[in-house]
């Protein structure tokens, strides 16, 4: 018998798992539905499935996945550090998950004043003046603040200025943020070292120059030491500096991107400040604003006025809103626990630890492998493996396999562009010794096997459910639905 | 430290390993031109935090009994879902890039976009968007793109927020908002907005049912809009689609919803759950992610994220949208809402949804003074005039245990008076009379 | 193998003319390295493109590639064939696998293009 794969192969006739009250109205019709000819004429073909089945069927299927909480995660970029379960269990308060969007602010003084003091905690730890906690993702984030920027100039008479700078390691949000607010982008190239090429960049500025986008640091994991220098030039010209802050588990205690001459950020909740990855989301991309772009932040903005928190709509030259209430707020209750757990020192600790990790990893990795940062890094570093491509034919996709066939998710691969064959290791701060040790272990054994074995590379994984799938078809033969 | 497991002795030998003498050095190419001071109340215990989460949640008042909708709804969640989507599995996985060791979140977003499609009449679904709003704004970018046309048509019976997130989304992009007025907002006028219809639009939303419950049929409008070549867009409401014929029947290009009606919590509006499904001619204009059914070498069956040069990552600046995270964990607790509920159960709470609103519509309109405003067939929803300032109804109401509704002269001026009504199927029989009886009760007093 | 009568680019389109009509298509080289091909994005028929300008593009399951015009010309021909079998850019990246066809205004720009020798060379520089 066929092993079922969806909820739909445990369908039977007749199975059902709902619970639902007898009907008591059963004199009112559908007929005035009926009238208009909108009475469904067919039915839905759902699951018919019981409790057992869906029970069964969805904790199975759970353990085809591996998450934080099975072992290290150590993507690049992404910041997958533990998410404490406290935070999920009082983000799961009845008086959190019951309250209606809609409800007089009164009786939401709870949420309100915990929207209202994440925002102040926001504003403490980068600088900023304040901050919009609204977008859902990091996206939607820089998608905000680059019409908070676009705004900024109109307000000054400045609509000429329709470009944004990117350096060529941005993450590919940035861009399609970009055009997505209809401005262009002027792509500056990287130095060897992966940093931002000051005189690549001087070269590309003219009028129509309206900001520029960095990470910092940047998407290599380094600290982009010319960045006084960059804010001058972009501040010159009346351009803004927006602060992608996908990496602010570097810097945390250490500076401020405010002093460092940013204007704009988005935060990644679900990054730095541990709120659950959940598969793909939900996260939450909260956008902080110098003073001077304060006016501009979506609507409403959360206010304390006369000893009561309140929702304030007032806001003329507010960019509007992105999102039908105020965000992704179940998400900020976990990020607003895990300030109030660690405190000032707790983050900067988080980052001493998070960039600690990261060089001990680089250290003993590096006798290995060849890694493209020379000096110390921050809380992330990339290896190449474009010589062992050459040498031995084999690729970052291959060493990612491998390593799913030692237990281990594999690093962000081919990220950023700008290094061939990446793999890039975050281990963040939340990683025991051990099993920091364990994976650098696993990775100098797979590097031998490189030289010898190759074709358990090749043939990765072999110690799963399923091998390596064959995508190609997936696009030429669409199956995306059940059938 | 919290969460950091290291301890002061592995950090000396740590740093001895990394060949420097302190932590410090790894941060020494950062500017020192000012000193990092964080304000932030001192780190407190998890007995502390749960005390001081606990009491700002008891300063959240939901002990009424609720009849606000306008988007967000009251449904019945099954307790299998909290259960299962704190499977740590699911909850602390990231995006599904590597799909051999992702099988689990792939198969449920597969099942999940089959689910929709059913449920819509749909060819494609994707694997969510961040909320009814930003799924239609990324529906009207579909049909730009598909036709460049730069102008959307809409009648202003969809929800007053949605409205002002589609500014967002497309004013910036050029692509102008016409929005319909009927001459009474409520009572949407079909041969007015017709005529309205141009070849220069690239799509219409219709809204099904309305902001104010209006179960509408749409098919005059769709008929002439497809002679002009205009995409139509359904918006939605999911559960409705259990009682009502689908988009897809219709005629719908594509269909986009608001899923937090699918076994979500109210939560003060978030996490919400964006629905967007379309025709298969739309395939490569979709945003976000897609999940496809294929094999590995030996045969196997495997789900993977396919048709992955749409999206930001690869197209970076010639993506059409700039998604990357979603709303996953909710499209899973969706998925499995539906599963739970199956096409009956999900069947039986939009008839209890229908006829609750009728019953409580049939005794509003005995109480001398309240008029029910809508003229056609209720989902979920109805618009009433009050015989008193709505305002102050809905204070009586409250202080009777009950939260009245929405006071629609917020988003419709002329509208004096008027209590938009949410009912669903977890309204008891008793619960229903008692709000009756209230507002005879509190507005005999006054008459 | 490179064919000898067709000129390159060094975004690794070849080009064909006869007469006034010019054949566009990828190289090998170019198929190889994008890996299978899923999807062709064609341009529009009667589209006047100018030298350098994109027409289109191709696509493997990871990348997409801009594919741009070395000539100045308008769209006479699409091989519509790449819609249902867009892997014959791979197993025929100089034959079945063109991709459009231009009609020229002005021929000398073609004549400045590489020649399979040349290409040859500049393949070996990479």
């Amino acid at each position: 018998m066929k092993k079922p794969e969806l909820i739909f192969d445990y369908s039977a006739k007749n199975k059902s798992a709902y619970s639902l009250p007898p009907d008591f109205l059963p004199q009112i019709t559908l007929d005035p539905i009926e009238k208009i000819d909108l009475l469904r004429s067919d039915r839905p073909n759902l699951p018919e499935v019981s409790e057992v089945d869906i029970v069964r069927h969805y904790t199975n299927i759970s353990k085809l996945n591996y998450g934080v909480d099975d072992g290290i995660y150590p993507l690049g970029s992404c910041t997958m550090k533990y998410n404490p379960k406290i935070n999920e269990d009082l983000a799961a308060l009845e008086g959190f998950l019951n309250i209606h969007p809609h409800q007089d602010p009164e009786d939401c003084q709870g949420i309100l004043q915990i929207m209202y003091e994440l925002e102040q905690y926001l504003c403490s730890i980068f600088g900023f003046a304040s901050f919009s906690l609204q977008p859902c993702a990091g996206a939607q984030g820089e998608y905000t603040g680059l019409l908070i920027m676009k705004a900024y100039h109109k307000k000054k008479g400045n609509s000429h200025k329709n470009t944004i700078l990117i350096p060529d390691s941005a993450h590919g949000t940035n861009p399609a943020s970009v055009t997505g607010v209809g401005w262009k982008i002027k792509t500056i190239k990287s130095t060897p070292e992966g940093t931002v090429d000051i005189e690549d960049l001087k070269t590309k500025l003219n009028d129509n120059i309206a900001g520029i986008m960095l990470t910092n640091p940047n998407t290599l994991g380094i600290f982009e030491t010319n960045i006084l220098k960059i804010d001058k030039l972009i501040h010159d010209l009346d351009g803004l500096i927006y602060w992608d802050g996908a990496n602010a588990n570097a810097i945390m205690g250490y500076a401020k991107p405010t002093d460092l001459g940013f204007d704009i950020c988005h935060l990644n909740l679900h990054k730095t400040f541990s709120t659950p990855h959940g598969g793909g989301g939900p996260g939450s991309g909260p956008v902080g604003v110098v003073q001077k772009l304060v006016e501009f932040l979506p609507t409403p903005k959360t206010i304390y006025k006369n000893s009561k928190y309140d929702l304030c709509y007032n806001n003329p030259n507010s960019i509007g809103k992105l999102h039908s209430f105020y965000g992704n707020v179940n998400v900020l209750i976990k990020a607003y626990c895990y300030i109030r757990t660690l405190g000032a020192n707790g983050l900067k600790e988080t980052t001493e630890n998070a960039v600690l990790l990261a060089n001990y990893m680089k250290t003993k990795l590096s006798k290995h492998f060849d890694i493209s940062t020379k000096g110390l890094c921050k809380h992330e570093f990339i290896i190449s493996l474009k010589n062992e491509k050459k040498e031995y034919g084999i690729k970052a996709l291959d060493v990612a396999k491998r390593l799913i066939d030692y237990g281990y998710h594999p690093p962000t691969i081919y990220f950023p562009l700008i290094v061939p064959e990446a793999l890039m290791i975050e281990p963040t701060e939340t990683e025991t010794i051990e099993s920091v040790d364990g994976f650098i272990e696993t990775m100098i054994k797979i590097k031998e096997e490189i030289k010898t074995e190759p074709e358990l590379l090749l043939n990765a994984p072999q110690n799963t459910l399923i091998g390596r799938l064959d995508e190609a078809k997936a696009v030429k033969e669409p199956n995306l639905k059940r059938s | 430290m919290k969460y950091s497991p290291i301890t002061e002795d592995q950090k000396q030998d740590i740093l001895k390993d990394i060949g420097i003498k302190n932590v410090s050095t790894l941060f020494e190419d950062l500017p020192n031109n000012k000193k990092v001071d964080i304000n932030l109340p001192p780190a407190i215990s998890e007995l502390g935090l749960r005390k001081t989460l606990t009491s700002l949640s008891t300063k959240n008042n939901c002990d009424y009994i609720s009849f606000i909708g306008g988007g967000s709804y009251d449904h019945f969640i099954p307790s299998v879902i909290k259960h299962l989507i704190s499977r740590s599995e699911f909850y602390t996985a990231y995006t599904p890039y590597q799909p051999e060791i992702s099988q689990g979140t792939l198969r449920a977003i597969f099942e999940f976009q089959s689910m929709i499609c059913e449920l819509t009449g749909m060819d494609i679904a994707n694997a969510s968007m961040y909320d009814g709003a930003s799924a239609i704004a990324e529906a009207c970018v579909m049909t730009f793109q598909a036709t460049k046309r730069k102008k959307v048509l809409l009648p202003n019976s969809i929800a007053p927020n949605y409205i002002e997130v589609l500014h967002t989304y497309l004013d910036p992009k050029d692509i102008k908002i016409d929005l319909f007025k009927s001459d009474i907002f409520y009572l949407f006028d079909e041969a007015k907005f017709i005529s309205l219809l141009t070849e220069e639009h690239c799509s219409i939303v219709l809204p099904y049912p309305d902001f104010f419950g209006n179960i509408i049929n749409y098919k005059n409008i769709i008929k002439k809009a497809k002679d002009l070549g205009i995409a139509v867009i359904f918006l939605y409401d999911p559960t409705s689609l259990a009682l009502l014929e689908s988009p897809g029947k219709l005629g719908a290009d594509i269909a986009v919803g608001e899923g937090q009606s699918l076994g979500l919590a109210t939560s003060f509006g978030g996490p919400a759950l964006g629905l967007l499904s379309a025709k298969k001619s739309f395939l490569r204009s979709m945003p976000g992610r897609i999940v496809g059914k294929t094999n590995d070498k030996d045969g196997n069956t495997g789900y993977v994220l396919t048709f992955q040069t749409r999206e930001q990552h690869i197209k970076r600046e010639k993506s059409l949208s700039n998604i990357c995270s979603n709303q996953g964990l909710m499209a899973l607790s969706a998925t499995i809402y539906l599963a739970y509920m199956g096409s009956k159960g999900l069947r039986r709470v939009a008839e209890m949804c229908y006829k609750k609103c009728s019953y409580l519509k049939d005794g509003i309109s005995k109480i001398p003074g309240f008029q029910i405003l809508n003229q056609n067939p209720t989902y979920k929803e109805f618009l009433v005039s009050t015989p008193i300032n709505a305002d102050s109804l809905l204070k009586t109401l409250k202080k009777e245990g009950i939260l009245g509704g929405i006071n629609c002269s917020k988003y419709h001026k002329v509208a004096n008076n008027t209590l938009l009504i949410s009912v669903t199927e977890n309204k008891t029989q008793s619960e229903l009379n008692s709000f009756i009886d209230t507002l005879k009760k509190v507005t005999s007093k006054k008459l | 193998m490179i064919p000898n009568n067709c000129k390159f680019t060094e975004d690794h389109e070849w080009i064909k003319l006869e007469n006034d009509i010019a054949t566009v298509g990828i190289t090998d080289y170019a198929s190889e390295e994008l890996g299978d091909i899923v999807f062709v994005e064609l341009p529009e028929l009667n589209a006047d493109i100018g030298q350098g300008d994109e027409f289109g593009s191709v696509e493997s399951v990871k990348t997409v590639s801009s594919l741009y015009l070395p000539v100045t010309g308008t769209v006479v021909e699409i091989n519509e064939e790449l819609n249902d079998n867009p892997g014959l850019v791979n197993t025929s990246s100089y034959d079945e696998g063109w991709i459009t066809k231009v009609k020229l205004s002005d021929t000398s720009e073609y004549e400045d293009l590489m020649n399979s020798e040349e290409y040859k060379n500049f393949l070996e520089t990479l």
